[in-house]
C-alpha cells in the first residue's frame, strides 16, 4: 500500500504527457517519447544500485511497470495521426486504400489529389 | 489444475536467495527495452511482410486452408492472435514481444541457478546485454518468440527428466510441438526426443509400458506438425542445396580447355557484384577474379549425366508449354528478361531473341551466378509437374553433380569456416566486421527502408504488391516510425533514386563518424542501429569463440575427466548434450545453406546448459 503514493503520481505524469503527446517538440518527438528515453535510463541505473544497496523486491511494482511499458507501446505506436507522415508517403498511402478498395470513388480522389505532386 | 501445475514448474524456482536478481534482471531488462523502443521503430523486412501476409489470410473458421508457402502456422497465429487484422496493428505484437523479451533473461537465470548460482547470474547478465534479443523485439519476426519458447524448452526439459511421468512429457512435448511450429528448425527436436527416450528406456530410466504410451503419443505430436508442414517446406532443404549448388565452381580439368585459356588474352569470371558471369581481359582482373579463371560452373550442362538430362528435358518441355508462354510469371519470359530488385521479370534481354529453349537453358546456367533465376527454375517446375517429381529431378541433379564433383561444396564450406572463424574479426576496418561485410542483412532490418514504396511510380509499377497484402495500419505504424527517428533527413524521397539507397547512403560513406548521423539532422534511427550492431559484433565474437574453441575443447577436456574418475553422466549432462546437439545440428545447417549470423545468435541460448557445466568446478559435475 506504501507504493500508492508513487503509483499515483506517476500515473498522473504520464497521463499528463498522453495528453499533450500529440504535440511534437523536437521533430517529431513528443514530450513522452524524451521522459520514456530518461524514465529508461534511471530506471536502469536504479536497477543495478538496488542490486548491490538497496536490495529491494516488489511485485507491484514490477506490474505497474509492465502496465507502463504497454502504455508505452500503445502510444508510440498509435499516437500519430495521417498529417504527422510526409506528404511523399501520405501519396503511397492514399494509393494503397484505393487500390484496396477500387470502387470507391472518394478513394480515388483522395488519391489523385494527394498524389498530384508526384505522378503525372 | 494443470495450467497452474505447468506455471509452479517455474514458480517453484524462485527463492528468497534469487529473487533480489531475478528482480534486478527485470528491472534491467524492462528499461532496456524502453530505450530501444524510444530509439528503435517498428521494423517491417522481407519477411515480416510474408508473416503477415498469412496472418491476414488466417480466419479461426478456416485456420488449416491457408496458403503458407514454406514457413509454419505459429508465428502467423500468434500474430493474428495479437490483433495484427484489427484496428490494433502491431501494438500488441510489440507489447507480447517486449515482455517475452523480458522473460528470456530471467527464465535463463531460474533455470541455470540450481547449476551454479554465480554462473547463472553471469549468463544471464550476458543474455540480458545481447543487442539481438533486445532489438528482434521491435520487429515482426519469429525470433523473439521461438528464443522465448526454447528457453520454456529447457526448463521443462530439465522438469521431465526429474519427473518422467506423462504430465512432464506433455508440457514438453507441447512445447516441443510449439517452437517447430514457430520455426520449422524445431522439428529436430521429435527426432533427438525419440532417441532420448530409447536411451532413457535402455539405461531402465523408464518402464517399457511408460515408453510405448510416451512414444505414442511423440508420433502424435509429430503428426500434428506434419499436418500443417506444407510441401514447399518439407523441400526447403532441396531447395537450399540447390540454390548452391547450381551457381557452385568447380576447377577446369580438361588439359585442353586450361591450354586454351592459358593463351588466351581474356577469361570468363564473375562480376564485381557476383551477378552474372563477365568475359573479361585477364590484364584488368583483382585477385579474386583472377581466382575463377580456371574454373567452370560445377554442374555440367554441356555434358549432362543421366539426371541432369531428365532435369534439361523437363526445363526444355516447360519452356515448350503453351500454358506457360501465355502467363506473365511464365518460366520462359522469367529466363529471357532481366530481373529487378525484387527478382521478378523486368525486360526482355535482347541477347535471348530467338534462342531454343535448350540454348537458352544452358545460357542461363553459364551467364548466371546470382540464383534468382535458378529459383525461378525451382518454382515453375513445382507448378507444372508438383513437388514429388521436382524434388526428385533436382535431388538427381544435386547428388549426380556432388558425385561428379565432391569439391560443389568445398568453396561454400571454406565461406562459412572464415565466417564461423574467430580469428576471422577486424574491429578496426569499416566495411568488414566480424559478420563478414558489414552490409549484413540483421543489421539492415533494425532500420529497414528496403520494401518502403516510391512515392513518384505507381505501387503496381514497382512491384509493392507487398503492401496491399497486409493491415494497412501496420504500414502506418512502419512508415511513421521510420519517418519519425529519420529526424530531420527526410529528403530522401528523389524521383530517380529507389528510397532505401538515398536513405543509406551516408551509411556506406567512408569514414563518416557515428555522431554525423546524429549532429546532421538527427538520424536517431542510423544511429541507434549502428551502435547495435557495433556492440552485437562485439559480443558476437565472444559467441564465435565459445561455439567454435572454447565449448568444443572444455567438453572434450569434461568427459575425458569423468571417464578417468569413473563419474557417472548426469541427468544434467544428458540436458545439456540434448540441447548441445540441438543447437550446433541447427546453427550448422542454417549457417552452411545461407550464411546469416542471425541463425547462431538465436540458438547460442541452447548451449548455456553445456557453457555452465563445463565452467562449473563443483564436484558433483
Amino acid at each position: 500500500m506504501k507504493y500508492i503514493k508513487n503509483f499515483f503520481v506517476l500515473s498522473i505524469i504520464f497521463l499528463i504527457l498522453f495528453l499533450f503527446s500529440e504535440k511534437k517538440i523536437f521533430f517529431q518527438f513528443s514530450l513522452l517519447d524524451i521522459f520514456a528515453f530518461l524514465f529508461a535510463f534511471f530506471l536502469l541505473l536504479y536497477s543495478i544500485i538496488n542490486l548491490f544497496f538497496f536490495k529491494k523486491s516488489n511485485l507491484q511494482i514490477s506490474i505497474f511497470l509492465i502496465f507502463i511499458l504497454f502504455f508505452f507501446q500503445v502510444l508510440r505506436l498509435n499516437n500519430f495521426s495521417f498529417d504527422n507522415l510526409t506528404k511523399e508517403q501520405q501519396c503511397v498511402n492514399r494509393n494503397i486504400e484505393y487500390e484496396q478498395n477500387k470502387d470507391n470513388q472518394n478513394l480515388k480522389d483522395d488519391y489523385i489529389d494527394a498524389c498530384k505532386n508526384f505522378r503525372e | 489444475m494443470i495450467k497452474f501445475e505447468f506455471l509452479n514448474v517455474i514458480f517453484e524456482k524462485i527463492n528468497p536467495g534469487n529473487k533480489h536478481y531475478i528482480y534486478f534482471l527485470f528491472l534491467f531488462n524492462l528499461s532496456i527495452q524502453i530505450l530501444i523502443l524510444t530509439t528503435l521503430p517498428l521494423s517491417l523486412s522481407a519477411d515480416s511482410f510474408h508473416y503477415l501476409q498469412i496472418a491476414q489470410d488466417l480466419d479461426i473458421t478456416k485456420l488449416f486452408k491457408v496458403y503458407l508457402g514454406n514457413r509454419s502456422i505459429g508465428y502467423p497465429f500468434f500474430l493474428y492472435v495479437l490483433g495484427s487484422k484489427s484496428f490494433f496493428g502491431a501494438t500488441l505484437i510489440a507489447f507480447v514481444q517486449s515482455i517475452l523479451t523480458i522473460l528470456i533473461p530471467l527464465l535463463i537465470f531460474l533455470f541455470l541457478d540450481r547449476y551454479n548460482h554465480l554462473i547463472a547470474r553471469f549468463l544471464s547478465f550476458f543474455i540480458s546485454i545481447f543487442p539481438y534479443v533486445h532489438y528482434m523485439s521491435t520487429q515482426i519476426m519469429s525470433e523473439t518468440l521461438y528464443m522465448f519458447l526454447l528457453v520454456a524448452c529447457l526448463i521443462y526439459f530439465e522438469n521431465f527428466l526429474k519427473n518422467k511421468n506423462v504430465i512432464s512429457f506433455i508440457y514438453i512435448i507441447t512445447l516441443f510441438l510449439l517452437v517447430s511450429l514457430v520455426r520449422p528448425t524445431g522439428q529436430l527436436f521429435f527426432y533427438l526426443f525419440g532417441f532420448t527416450l530409447f536411451l532413457i528406456l535402455i539405461l531402465r530410466m523408464i518402464k517399457l509400458k511408460l515408453f510405448i504410451i510416451l512414444s505414442m503419443m511423440l508420433f502424435v505430436f509429430f503428426k500434428m506438425f506434419s499436418f500443417q508442414n506444407t510441401d514447399e517446406a518439407k523441400s526447403k532443404l532441396t531447395f537450399l542445396a540447390w540454390r548452391q549448388t547450381v551457381v557452385a565452381f568447380c576447377s577446369i580439368n580438361d588439359p585442353l580447355k586450361i591450354n586454351d585459356i592459358k593463351n588466351s588474352q581474356w577469361a570468363y569470371t564473375p562480376d564485381k557484384a557476383n551477378y552474372f558471369v563477365i568475359k573479361k581481359d585477364k590484364s584488368e582482373m583483382d585477385l579474386r577474379e583472377r581466382s575463377f579463371i580456371f574454373k567452370e560452373k560445377c554442374l555440367n550442362i554441356d555434358n549432362p549425366g543421366k539426371n541432369t538430362k531428365k532435369y534439361i528435358n523437363t526445363l526444355i518441355e516447360i519452356l515448350n508449354d503453351k500454358k506457360d508462354i501465355s502467363i506473365d510469371d511464365g518460366l520462359i519470359n522469367t529466363l529471357t528478361s532481366t530481373l529487378d530488385s525484387k527478382g521478378s521479370a523486368d525486360k526482355k534481354n535482347p541477347e535471348y531473341n530467338n534462342l531454343k529453349p535448350l540454348e537458352i537453358i544452358k545460357k542461363v546456367h553459364r551467364d548466371y551466378v546470382n540464383p534468382l533465376p535458378f529459383m525461378h527454375i525451382w518454382w515453375r517446375m513445382s507448378a507444372n509437374i508438383g513437388h514429388k517429381d521436382r524434388n526428385k529431378i533436382i535431388s538427381g541433379v544435386i547428388i549426380e553433380t556432388l558425385t561428379k564433383k565432391p569439391e560443389t561444396w568445398s568453396g561454400h564450406a571454406k565461406t562459412l569456416l572464415k565466417n564461423m572463424s574467430f580469428f576471422h574479426c577486424d574491429f578496426a576496418s569499416n566495411s568488414q566486421n566480424c559478420f563478414g561485410p558489414i552490409l549484413a542483412q540483421s543489421h539492415h532490418d533494425m532500420f529497414y527502408w528496403r520494401f518502403i514504396a516510391h512515392p513518384y511510380k505507381d505501387l503496381k509499377n514497382q512491384n509493392a504488391i507487398h503492401l496491399l497484402k497486409i493491415n494497412n495500419k501496420i504500414n502506418l505504424q512502419n512508415i511513421y516510425t521510420l519517418e519519425k527517428l529519420m529526424g530531420d533527413n527526410l529528403n530522401h524521397y528523389k524521383k530517380d533514386t529507389p528510397v532505401w539507397k538515398k536513405v543509406e547512403e551516408k551509411f556506406y560513406k567512408k569514414d563518416y563518424p557515428l555522431k554525423g548521423h546524429l549532429i546532421e539532422g538527427f538520424n536517431l534511427g542510423m544511429f541507434s542501429s549502428k551502435i547495435m550492431w557495433s556492440l552485437n559484433d562485439i559480443l558476437f565474437h565472444i559467441i564465435r569463440f565459445v561455439i567454435t574453441i572454447f565449448l568444443p575443447i572444455m567438453t572434450l577436456f569434461y568427459f575425458i575427466k569423468k571417464i578417468y574418475t569413473k563419474i557417472k553422466i548426469t541427468e544434467k549432462d544428458c540436458l545439456a548434450l540434448f540441447f548441445g546437439v540441438y543447437a550446433y545440428v541447427s546453427m550448422f545447417t542454417s549457417v552452411f545453406f545461407f550464411w546469416d549470423p542471425r541463425h547462431i545468435m538465436m540458438h547460442f541460448i541452447m548451449l548455456l546448459p553445456a557453457i555452465s557445466i563445463v565452467l562449473n568446478k563443483k564436484k558433483e559435475f
